[in-house]
């Protein structure tokens, strides 16, 4: 039974961040405001926000169930997607600041065309409603083990008040609550780890129980039977940096920042940490709930074994602190309703239904999209819990349909070769080829989502080539005039290499001290 | 006694974090936006030095758990 300290931590939580979010009503002017808290964000900022991002109640749980499966693989999601933030901060994230963009699916429209930028938007709706799919999922579980009742009433309860500070607030709103949220919930994980450990035994029993699972390749168990860990391993990465680049509520963040520097900085380095300090030990819960619920002991996805541990061995007192800790995870429930919302509004709505209103006109109608595609997700839950970890439905949806779009985001800023049609195209075979793996006659190790991977990838990269050439032979290539502020200026041939600016440095700092020898200067 | 006192602690810091944010956006919405000229900053503050070092965690961080 929950005490009255639970009771009053939980709805002081909730209540809070209602409150909360009003406040930040009057920062809110413009579509640059409500979605991208005004592009006023320093580097530190930007960064522990998109490490906030991990708030998500799935993102929470997700590792738990992969963990409990894969050894350290609940991390390695996390790494994949940090992977992803490699590419955003080296070279898409400086070819999008150029415009000014809102929604990265803008820029796929410049870059490539209206197919495109469509193909990003609704790949993207699918991908972030199977992620509240999931959320709602595992706050079901948490609910289900802190408070025995039907998950759904306290869903509904959570969802509602979230959404009402992210709608109210816009992003401001949610930038505010997740940077608090994100330290509450790193000390809650920790808290729940160590209670973990607790119920193996203490530290010595956890090491010698569960030591040779925390491992990234060389755990006790395999990936895909047959199949050398490595090479999903790395499958694994590859499938994951999808999450990082075409995820709008992912890349809003990063162009929430002042300038484009900090917006680089910020996605660089604070999430790296962050992410490994907050995901580490949900990993670790997922390894020790191995050993206190071995397999064929409960029915259903593994990430339960977090709530169970929760149940059974967490004190009262404690279960209020981290129940708040993981009610955060559904106030990123709004960011995420948010994000797609923003998607809709000015990709879709602006864009193709009525174009010229006001901005408060936009803002009014993100307000009200924001509500609607919160409803959705509820859809997947069933098909979500069918798998042996709640990550499971996301995984295989994200490495046929969704993973090829990340291709034209990073191949796109590099180059003006790559034809109009080539994003689209390069992406519609690929996910030909992944249905056809999935659907086909090949070998049941190819259908694994982390080795199908190694055939999409290559797909949509000859794909998108094949179609350029074409396209550049029967059209002329797309002018370099129109792919100004578009593509990176070293691939319109206008900026010197940073190693001849470099040399030039040199050379004149040379010459300067030879004209300050000579007297030159002197005189 | 710990069940009471600690969620009290995190309620207060809640509030007084939540103050300060306030606050703080408040003055950072003021500030002017400016584009930063990389090659006027030194070393350990230019993105390629970020990258280099996130690559050089990635590298130990797996080879410590591979």
């Amino acid at each position: 039974m929950l005490t009255i300290a639970d009771w009053i931590m939980i709805f002081a939580y909730l209540g809070g961040l209602a409150v909360y979010g009003t406040l930040f009503r009057k920062f809110v002017k413009t579509t640059d405001d409500y979605f991208l808290a005004g592009r006023t964000l320093p580097w530190w900022l930007a960064g522990i926000t998109l490490a906030a991002i991990a708030l998500d109640a799935s993102d929470s749980l997700a590792p738990v169930g992969l963990s409990y499966h894969y050894g350290l693989a609940g991390l390695n999601l996390f790494m994949g997607c940090l992977f992803g933030t490699f590419f955003l901060s080296a070279w898409i994230i400086p070819a999008m600041m150029q415009k000014r963009i809102i929604t990265n699916t803008t820029w796929l429209e410049l870059r490539y065309n209206t197919a495109a930028r469509q193909l990003g938007v609704w790949t993207q709706v699918l991908q972030r409603s199977v992620v509240m799919g999931n959320a709602l999922t595992a706050i079901a579980y948490i609910f289900r083990s802190a408070f025995a009742i039907e998950f759904w009433h306290g869903v509904a309860v959570a969802a509602i008040i979230s959404l009402f500070m992210t709608a109210v607030g816009g992003h401001f709103a949610v930038v505010a609550s997740e940077v608090f949220a994100f330290f509450l919930g790193l000390v809650v994980m920790w808290i729940w780890f160590y209670f973990g450990v607790q119920a193996l035994g203490g530290w010595d029993a956890f090491i010698s129980k569960c030591g040779a699972d925390i491992h990234f390749v060389t755990f006790r168990g395999e990936f895909v039977k047959g199949i050398p860990n490595w090479i999903p391993f790395f499958g694994f990465l590859l499938l994951y940096m999808a999450y990082a680049i075409i995820n709008q509520e992912y890349v809003k963040k990063v162009l929430s920042a002042r300038t484009t520097w900090d917006a680089r900085v910020g996605g660089m380095f604070p999430n790296v940490i962050l992410w490994v300090l907050w995901i580490l030990p949900m990993s670790l819960i997922g390894i020790i709930g191995r050993q206190l619920y071995p397999p064929g002991t409960f029915t259903g996805p593994a990430d339960q074994v977090a709530p169970f541990i929760l149940r059974d061995f967490v004190p009262v007192g404690f279960v209020g602190l981290i129940v708040a800790g993981f009610i955060a995870g559904s106030q990123d429930y709004g960011g995420t309703a948010q994000s797609v919302a923003s998607l809709l509004t000015i990709d879709v709505y602006q864009r193709h239904i009525r174009r010229g209103m006001s901005e408060e006109h936009y803002v009014k109608v993100g307000r009200i999209l924001t509500f609607i595609v919160s409803i959705i997700p509820a859809i997947w839950i069933p098909t979500i819990i069918s798998f042996p970890f709640i990550a499971g439905w996301y995984t295989l949806i994200t490495g046929m349909l969704i993973t090829p779009v990340m291709i034209p985001y990073i191949l796109g800023p590099l180059t003006t070769y790559l034809s109009r049609w080539s994003a689209f195209g390069g992406c519609l075979i690929a996910s030909a080829v992944g249905l056809y793996i999935k659907l086909g006659p090949v070998a049941a190790w190819m259908k694994n989502s982390w080795i199908m991977i190694y055939f999409i990838v290559p797909a949509v990269i000859l794909g998108m080539l094949l179609i350029s050439v074409i396209e550049n032979s029967v059209k002329k290539p797309i002018p370099k005039e129109e792919l100004q502020g578009v593509v990176l200026p070293r691939a319109l041939g206008m900026s010197k290499s940073a190693l001849t600016t470099k040399l030039q440095e040199i050379l004149s700092a040379r010459a300067y001290s030879k004209l300050a020898v000579k007297g030159v200067l002197a005189r | 006694m710990i069940e009471y006192i600690l969620p009290a602690l995190v309620l207060i810091a809640m509030v007084l974090f939540y103050y300060g944010f306030y606050k703080y956006i408040g003055k950072v919405i003021k500030k002017p936006r400016e584009e930063i000229d990389e090659s006027t900053l030194p070393w350990y503050k230019r993105t390629t030095f970020w990258i280099l070092l996130m690559l050089l965690f990635y590298a130990v961080f797996y080879a410590m758990f591979w």
